[in-house]
């Protein structure tokens, strides 16, 4: 509550400042965890879905699947958990509830989840079908980076509507 | 005359008495003690305290003590551990030939002496003269007769295998033991250490053991202990074999050598100490037809170092590959003095394992030379060339699976290294034959590489390891030319195109450190790769051989690119958004 008051405080420009200096700071730490079971989650939904698609596949380790023969490792960046940290901070409503902010939240990591599935395994799609390893994962990857900051604009965006709204029905009054 | 004996050996029975229970049996436990003989007994005690001032820093800078046990049949009534015994020459209680450790007026005697529990093993053999053929055992325990003159070991049978003398003593993890002998005052009075001991006959009764000093009778003492493993000197052994066209032959890897794909070096390293060259004894199986017709086996055995290959072209000396043999190879080095055999081994074991000799451990296998000269693996040796070099899975006779018709040795055995995987054909029918040498030293420096880090590596990724250079025995060369070389093991497409290596200095001091760095590109196929690092100093190669590290080569996201590709979207769309908002306000 005591923080809601003092953000208020802060202009526009001041608040978008610090919640993209606490988006780095999240990310700064995610990096330094493991992630392990979630790396393992995701190389298995990869690992299943190429399996569906017809393609040869198996396991390695906890973190690593062979495709066709090459070696993937899934790597704490693999698993969107960066982005879902960095879009926190960016996406927290002070003027709503902690449990509300938390409810969307859930649905904001499940989209994710799904959509980093989704560019993983375009990228394996693509490989598979001679794109470079530079093109298949890595700039599929930059346009994923870029839809999660496209929706996350978009919920932003919404908030401010909301809140503009919000202010002038009170002028009004 | 026996009690004139136990006299002198009062300080030395005092200074074992002081590690000893107070509870020991003593005809004057309980006794009254007069004053002179407390005032003996304490400066008997002090001159001990003294003594172990003394020995016990020169002790701590010696190798670790082996001490003994005494016991009756069946590992009964066992005591000990001491550091001393003495073979009674006592008629009294039937304790002639006894072994007795200090205790009480005339000691505490039984029939054997040898090992005092199974974490403390301890193993003897008894041969005579010559040693040689002679030789049996290894037994944790050994009798002496009560003519002296000889020393048994159990084999079954009532008395045993008895020999005129017993040492060539091991510890149970694989290191050589010696002992001294001295009399009661130790002191100026010891003698050795030897690896072999005799009791006189007839057995003198305050006691007599007797070690080789070149004259007839050898250095004779009251008692014979202060056992301890021997100095541990590291020592290199290498061997080098070469053939006719086509041979050696096998595969390394991802890598075939000999047959038709060229002719190569197989060049075998192997670094370990000298305390763990333990001594074996095996004896022939009798000659029949179709039975091989051989000597004893009698020799020495150290399995207790690491081992690696390096293949070279025959004639350009080219570095094809290499690898270092993992432990599950268990590659050792051992003489055949029986039958001057001398070589590289692999699934080695100590004597005293249920696989030796024949039942796993393979002693030629991956090579063996013929011919060799007498040598006990613990100090510079030279065989410079040998007429005859082997390699065959089997010899020993243990068990594998049967090799191609014809030959009398087993299928090859595959060798686990971090080249991949060693496999070297049969070559017992090649005729010529190939040959080899072999040479240990103990003047030597050592490459070291750690593991990459990181590892995995990702593509376009770089890995390094700090590589150090370390000399033994006094090796002083000034400097050391390093090279290195990557190789895919298992890597698709062959591993083309290869990771890169590179050295931070090329020429290091001895003793010194460089680094090695591996770079991976975006077109590097994942896989298993390794690195072989090489080195060159006064003209010798490392005396643990070229070095290999395994790596593999992974994909994985994030990355540079990634980035980038949303930096530029981001531009795009921050360009394209106020346009939009205009056009959406018309």
């Amino acid at each position: 509550m005591r923080l809601q008051t003092r953000l208020y405080k802060f202009s526009l420009t001041q608040e978008v400042t610090i919640r993209i200096g606490l988006s780095v700071l999240f990310v700064t730490f995610t990096h330094q965890l493991q992630w392990q079971s979630l790396r393992m989650v995701t190389s298995e939904a990869i690992l299943r879905t190429s399996l569906a698609m017809g393609m040869s596949v198996f396991r390695v380790s906890a973190d690593t699947i062979n495709v066709n023969g090459t070696f993937f490792q899934f790597v704490t960046a693999c698993t969107f958990v960066d982005v879902f940290m960095a879009a926190i901070p960016l996406v927290w409503n002070l003027q709503t509830s902690a449990a509300r902010n938390l409810i969307e939240l859930f649905a904001l990591a499940v989209t994710l989840f799904g959509l980093n599935i989704v560019r993983l395994q375009t990228a394996q799609v693509l490989f598979a079908h001679g794109a470079s390893w530079n093109v298949a994962d890595q700039v599929v990857g930059g346009f994923a980076y870029f839809a999660v900051w496209l929706l996350v604009w978009r919920l932003i965006a919404l908030r401010l509507l909301a809140l503009r709204r919000s202010r002038d029905h009170r002028i009004v009054e | 005359m026996f009690t004139s004996g136990v006299g002198q050996n009062r300080a030395a029975l005092s200074l074992n008495s002081l590690f000893r229970a107070a509870d020991q049996e003593s005809p004057r436990k309980g006794s009254s003690a007069r004053p002179h003989t407390f005032r003996k007994h304490i400066v008997g005690y002090c001159m001990a305290v003294l003594a172990l001032c003394v020995l016990v820093p020169v002790a701590g800078s010696q190798t670790p003590p082996v001490n003994l046990c005494v016991f009756d049949d069946g590992y009964s009534n066992m005591e000990g551990p001491s550091d001393a015994i003495f073979i009674s020459g006592r008629n009294t209680n039937n304790e002639m030939g006894k072994a007795c450790i200090p205790g009480g007026q005339f000691g505490h005697c039984h029939k054997w002496f040898g090992r005092c529990g199974t974490p403390n093993s301890v193993f003897f053999y008894v041969f005579d003269d010559e040693r040689g053929n002679s030789i049996a055992g290894p037994a944790d325990a050994v009798y002496i007769p009560t003519g002296g003159n000889q020393a048994c070991i159990p084999d079954g049978t009532a008395t045993g295998s008895c020999r005129r003398w017993f040492g060539q003593i091991f510890t149970g993890d694989g290191r050589n033991v010696r002992c001294d002998v001295f009399d009661d005052q130790r002191g100026s009075t010891v003698a050795g250490p030897s690896d072999a001991i005799y009791v006189s006959h007839p057995i003198p009764s305050p006691g007599d053991a007797c070690i080789p000093d070149g004259t007839s009778n050898g250095s004779c003492r009251r008692w014979f202990g202060q056992c301890r493993t021997t100095e541990s000197t590291p020592i290199a052994y290498r061997e080098v074999i070469t053939g006719p066209p086509g041979w050696p032959s096998g595969t390394l890897g991802n890598v075939m050598f000999g047959g038709s794909a060229n002719n190569v070096k197989l060049k075998f390293s192997y670094v370990g100490d000298t305390a763990h060259s333990v001594p074996f004894a095996v004896a022939a199986t009798p000659c029949q037809d179709g039975n091989r017709c051989v000597n004893n086996g009698t020799g020495f055995e150290n399995i207790a170092g690491t081992a690696t290959i390096a293949i070279e072209d025959a004639g350009s000396g080219a570095l094809l590959t290499a690898g270092n043999f993992r432990p599950e190879a268990g590659v050792f080095v051992s003489v055949d003095d029986g039958n001057s055999g001398i070589g590289f081994g692999s699934k080695g074991a100590l004597p005293t394992d249920p696989s030796f000799p024949n039942r796993g451990v393979e002693v030629a296998y991956p090579y063996a030379l013929f011919g060799a000269p007498l040598t006990d693996l613990q100090s510079n040796y030279t065989f410079p060339f040998s007429f005859w070099a082997m390699s065959c899975a089997g010899f020993s006779g243990s068990p594998g699976q049967a090799g191609p018709p014809g030959s009398t040795c087993n299928a090859p055995l595959p060798l686990d290294t971090t080249g991949g995987t060693l496999t070297i054909i049969s070559d017992n029918q090649v005729n010529p034959s190939p040959t080899g040498s072999f040479s240990a030293t103990t003047t030597f420096y050592t490459l070291s590489v750690p593991p990459l880090t990181p590892s995995p590596i990702r593509s376009q990724a770089t890995a390094t390891s700090t590589i150090s250079i370390n000399p033994f025995g006094g090796f002083s060369s000034g400097q050391a030319t390093l090279g290195c070389k990557t190789v895919a093991i298992d890597a698709v497409s062959g591993g083309s195109p290869l990771p890169t290596c590179s050295l931070s200095n090329a020429q290091i001091a001895v003793p010194g450190t460089a680094t090695l760095t591996v770079a991976t590109s975006t077109q590097t196929p994942t896989g298993t790769y390794a690195v072989i690092v090489t080195g060159e100093s006064a003209g010798q190669p490392p005396g643990n051989g070229a070095q290999t590290v395994t790596f593999t080569v992974l994909k994985s996201g994030g990355g540079i690119v990634a980035l980038v590709t949303f930096a530029c979207l981001l531009g795009l769309w921050n360009v394209a958004r106020p346009r939009l908002r205009k056009r959406l306000v018309v």
